[in-house]
């Protein structure tokens, strides 16, 4: 799905979510409203626009990417990119284009983010020198289902699992070269291992 | 699941830097606002590079065109500034049309230039590189400005915006070129035209460049996360 599309998905599905009660027109200028005050430093402003727009963004994050699990960081990014670039949005334009517009620069970012990590670990695994008798211990036949496995998961998962198990490094190292928390490492490093043994398991199942 | 409740992180974020800020003003205000830099262009280009009598004798209809060619600029700059705003980007039509305005511009303006280019390949050549280095070692300073309205925006295709940038500083450049340059044919095309190629070229380059680095220093929650945690 082109950005393009999905911006215009975004604010379809937005238009057919709104269960207020309230017209499309009603919803735009209460959003101006809200914006209006939000430039001049209400910070309840802020926290209404957050209400009526979040559950939004965290559905086209959703569908315009296929890794759902980093939906809500992006709609937390969204709303920081948000707060920063607030003075461009001009009042009394409609607010919807301006914030999927936004949305649409922090998932450019995070795709290009993501894509220059990807290039990086896999750097690190090809220059990795893992000794051969770790290598040699394990099966083919899983190291070939531990592959398949590994590719079906999403990159922000993946990186700190191979950054862990296969690199070496420990949490505090993967947390500085991937600019998260040590803990959000971990989280996401078990995250993938969790995946790992199901997927795994349900391949044996398949072959027995 | 619904969160409508601010993360907390987020919410400490915003307030530590929640204060009035003054909208930025439209895109055509602010391209009226590079005006005195197209006078400057005009103006202080054949006064810098000693070429004021050509200038003086130069036909006022010539002027009449330099002065439509400033204006096809500051639309192309109002446009770029337009391109930068999220939501507010412009359509294949309308972009189609702003080119092909500015390339039919450039034709037309410069129907005017008459004299034919030299004979000598080396004169030509030099004639070229002399339009090139006086359009570009002028223009880059003015580039600076609209390069920095776009980077204060947040452009969702910084290339394009600041190609449209480069674009319309060449044509302002182009204005003042054209009343002392008077040579036509290739030399129109070679030199006057690839001074405004190559500006375009900058400018998207500029742009993009500025982006990323915006887009690095900008970070994203998991980095907030961590210095909400510090």
């Amino acid at each position: 799905m082109s950005w393009e599309s999905s911006a215009g998905f975004g604010v379809s599905i937005l238009r057919k979510m709104d269960s207020s009660g309230h017209t499309d027109q009603e919803q735009d200028l209460r959003l101006v409203a809200l914006m209006m005050a939000y430039q001049r430093g209400e910070l309840g402003a802020f926290e209404q626009l957050y209400a009526a727009l979040a559950e939004h963004l965290r559905h086209y994050f959703r569908n315009a990417d296929s890794d759902r699990s980093v939906a809500d960081d992006l709609v937390q990014d969204t709303f920081l990119e948000m707060h920063r670039s607030r003075r461009t949005y001009t009042p009394p334009l409609p607010v919807r284009p301006w914030v999927f517009g936004v949305a649409r620069n922090v998932l450019a970012r995070r795709r290009r983010a993501a894509h220059s990590h990807n290039q990086h670990t896999r750097a690190l695994v090809e220059n990795d020198s893992v000794p051969a008798t770790q290598v040699s211990e394990v099966p083919v036949s899983d190291v070939i289902d531990i592959e398949h496995a590994l590719a079906g998961l999403p990159a922000s998962t993946r990186e700190p699992w191979l950054l862990h198990h296969i690199v070496g490094l420990s949490f505090e190292s993967i947390a500085t070269r991937l600019g998260i928390t040590a803990m959000a490492a971990k989280l996401r490093s078990s995250r993938a291992t969790q995946a790992l043994r199901s997927a795994l398991s349900g391949n044996r199942k398949e072959a027995r | 699941m619904t969160h409508t409740q601010v993360p907390a992180e987020l919410l400490s974020a915003v307030k530590r830097d929640l204060q009035p800020i003054q909208p930025l003003a439209s895109p055509s205000r602010r391209a009226l606002v590079l005006l005195p830099i197209g006078l400057m262009l005009v103006a202080g280009m054949p006064a810098f590079w000693h070429w004021q009598a050509h200038v003086k004798l130069a036909p006022w209809t010539w002027w009449g065109a330099s002065a439509l060619e400033m204006v096809l600029s500051l639309i192309i700059l109002a446009a770029a500034f337009r391109e930068a705003v999220p939501g507010r980007e412009l359509s294949g039509r309308k972009l189609s049309t702003l080119i092909v305005m500015a390339c039919a511009g450039f034709v037309i303006f410069n129907s005017g230039a008459q004299l034919p280019p030299p004979t000598s390949p080396h004169d030509w050549m030099h004639w070229v590189w002399e339009c090139i280095y006086m359009t570009i070692s002028f223009s880059i300073p003015a580039l600076v400005t609209p390069a920095w309205f776009v980077a204060r925006a947040l452009p969702n295709r910084p290339a394009l915006a600041g190609a449209l940038c480069g674009l319309g500083v060449g044509i302002m450049a182009d204005a003042g070129l054209r009343l002392f340059c008077w040579d036509g044919g290739t030399h129109l095309i070679a030199a006057h035209g690839g001074a405004i190629v190559l500006l375009v070229a900058l400018g998207a380059m500029c742009a993009t460049l500025v982006e990323r680095i915006k887009g690095r220093s900008a970070g994203t929650s998991d980095s907030l996360s961590a210095r909400t945690a510090d």
